[in-house]
């Protein structure tokens, strides 16, 4: 099974953050995906790390395969355990997934990398955004991500290309909010600051939808 | 690839919020993420308690972070004080009064702002003026102004809403309907000579008489969330009267100027040059700075008005300045006429 070893360190991160905001019992494999994009996204928009990413819009928002074989790797090696199985089909399943005690040495370790903790600082307010609006949430998150919105009104597109700052629109967003910042009597303001404002993006998007449905 | 229309709108939005712009005052200090969280319930408080507190003035210092002890904040609490001195109640995140100070100053002296303003270097602070007027002070500045019985803006009416990018448009329609005839903006102080108050129970020089009802203006009508400044505390010598900042691209500045006389003070001509070399100034050290406009309000003879060289009449009452007006820049002379209807 080929697996990109930097969707190893995604899933450790993206679960060590999860389980300490708001789902200490693990997260479901949609989720899963789903947070891992949000990463995708914020961690480019902040770091502008250049990393693989192959998210394609599919029919059930963006999902690289990536993230399932490793994080079905992790489990078989004993770093991740796995609950909540439920096979209904070949890419029909669901189950749950949460760090066991070697997953969190792991972490521990790999955090021990400077990058690696500056990444994992922002999975962790990226928890703490979805655990303030409900994890049950999620999903309408990603939906409202203009990343994914464009890539799913365009004809020709199949892939998301989060790691490239001119294709990922919620860079160009924060962006803007970063060089606002520098004008004017501004102060010094954090990565977590600016996630914390791209959700607040995402609210105003996800309620005027909300509002427009409603008008009609 | 550029950023879809509906999430510019989205992400402007955004930044109106008064949480961000907290953020952008005081940094790290203040968090726009739970700060939001915070300001949606003080203001739920105040929507469902405005009538109780009636028009008691009271400002509230928000925290971000628990406190042990303290009391639940209520109205009985905000009401208790019979000093008559305003009082700063420090409030947790959970809304809890856990300090409250009188300080002194009248709850109803207009220098209050002022010294809230000062007190707010490093947590924001809620200024609670009456059941129709509230404004939040942060690092300095004024943040936002609204309605604490509603939520909504000050403001009554919205035909005038627009881009800051159209603020020259601002400018001219707050003429049009506050200051031509000095319909909202009080700047006669004896009309029939055409002699402008020096100084006013709001304003301490003639300038910030225009520059206040301007701003305000700017404040109600502008509909993209972008952020107009303007700081309460004396001006400095580099100071620019107004900046306008809009999320995407730049940001704008108004110089305001006034000619004529104030009773003790006589101005030409000459502080329209003045006004030019400074947004010339202006333009060539703020690299982000996209336009710069000078407004000269004229309170001198129509004869002078009317003799204005290199000019050209916009509108009755409007001219606009091309000799020595640098690129990006523009500059608009906006004559003051005193004949009232019953004269005219």
């Amino acid at each position: 099974m080929m697996v990109d070893n930097q969707r190893f360190k995604d899933v450790l991160l993206s679960l060590g953050a999860a389980m300490s905001h708001g789902v200490p019992t693990g997260l479901h494999r949609i989720q899963l995906q789903k947070f891992i994009y949000l990463q995708d996204v914020l961690i480019t928009a902040w770091r502008e790390v250049a990393k693989p990413s192959a998210f394609v819009p599919w029919n059930r928002g963006p999902y690289d395969r990536q993230i399932q074989n490793a994080v079905d790797a992790l489990a078989f090696r004993g770093f991740v355990e796995v609950s909540n199985l439920v096979f209904r089909g070949t890419r029909n399943a669901s189950s749950t997934y949460r760090l066991s005690s070697d997953g969190r040495n792991a972490l521990g370790s790999i955090r021990k990398d400077i990058t690696i903790e500056v990444e994992f600082a922002l999975a962790e307010e990226i928890a703490r955004e979805i655990e303030r609006r409900g994890w049950s949430d999620i999903v309408d998150l990603v939906y409202a991500e203009p990343t994914y919105v464009s890539a799913r009104n365009r004809d020709d597109a199949r892939s998301l290309r989060t790691s490239d700052p001119n294709e990922n629109i919620t860079t160009q967003i924060i962006r803007a909010f970063q060089r606002a910042w520098t004008e004017g009597p501004t102060q010094q303001v954090s990565p977590d600051c600016f996630v914390q404002i791209a959700f607040l993006v995402l609210d105003e998007y996800r309620h005027s939808n909300k509002r427009e449905k409603l008008d009609k | 690839m550029g950023i879809p229309s509906e999430f510019v709108k989205a992400a402007e939005t955004a930044y109106a919020k008064p949480s961000i712009r907290i953020n952008r005052r005081l940094g790290d200090r203040w968090k726009p993420g739970p700060g939001d969280v915070i300001l949606e319930k003080v203001l739920n408080f105040l929507i469902g308690n405005a009538v109780s507190v009636g028009d008691i003035p009271f400002a509230l210092r928000l925290h971000q972070e628990a406190k042990p002890a303290g009391v639940a904040l209520s109205t009985a609490h905000l009401t208790s004080s019979t000093s008559g001195k305003l009082t700063l109640h420090e409030l947790d995140e959970n809304l809890r009064v856990f300090a409250s100070e009188p300080l002194e100053i009248d709850d109803t002296d207009p220098n209050g702002a002022f010294l809230l303003q000062e007190l707010s270097s490093d947590s924001p602070i809620l200024h609670y003026v009456n059941r129709g007027f509230a404004r939040i002070f942060a690092g300095g500045g004024l943040i936002h102004e609204f309605n604490p019985s509603t939520g909504g803006p000050v403001g009554t009416t919205h035909h005038f809403k627009r881009r800051a990018a159209d603020y020259e448009v601002m400018i001219t329609e707050h003429y049009e309907h506050c200051v031509k005839h000095a319909q909202r903006c009080k700047h006669w102080n004896d009309r029939p000579k055409r002699i402008l108050h020096a100084k006013t129970f709001e304003a301490s020089k003639t300038e910030f008489i225009f520059q206040t009802s301007l701003e305000q203006w700017l404040r109600d009508y502008i509909a993209d969330g972008a952020e107009v400044r303007v700081e309460l505390r004396a001006e400095s010598a580099d100071r620019t009267d107004i900046e306008i900042y809009p999320l995407f691209g730049g940001y704008f500045i108004i110089e305001i100027k006034w000619m004529g006389s104030n009773g003790t003070t006589k101005y030409g001509e000459e502080r329209i040059t003045k006004g030019l070399k400074q947004i010339n100034s202006y333009l060539s050290t703020g690299h982000r700075a996209r336009r710069a406009t000078l407004v000269a309000y004229d309170g001198r003879d129509e004869a002078n008005f009317e003799s204005l060289k290199d000019s050209k009449d916009i509108a009755e009452g409007i001219k606009r300045i091309n000799k020595d007006v640098p690129p990006r820049g523009s500059c608009y002379v906006l004559f003051l006429f005193n004949k009232q209807a019953s004269s005219a």
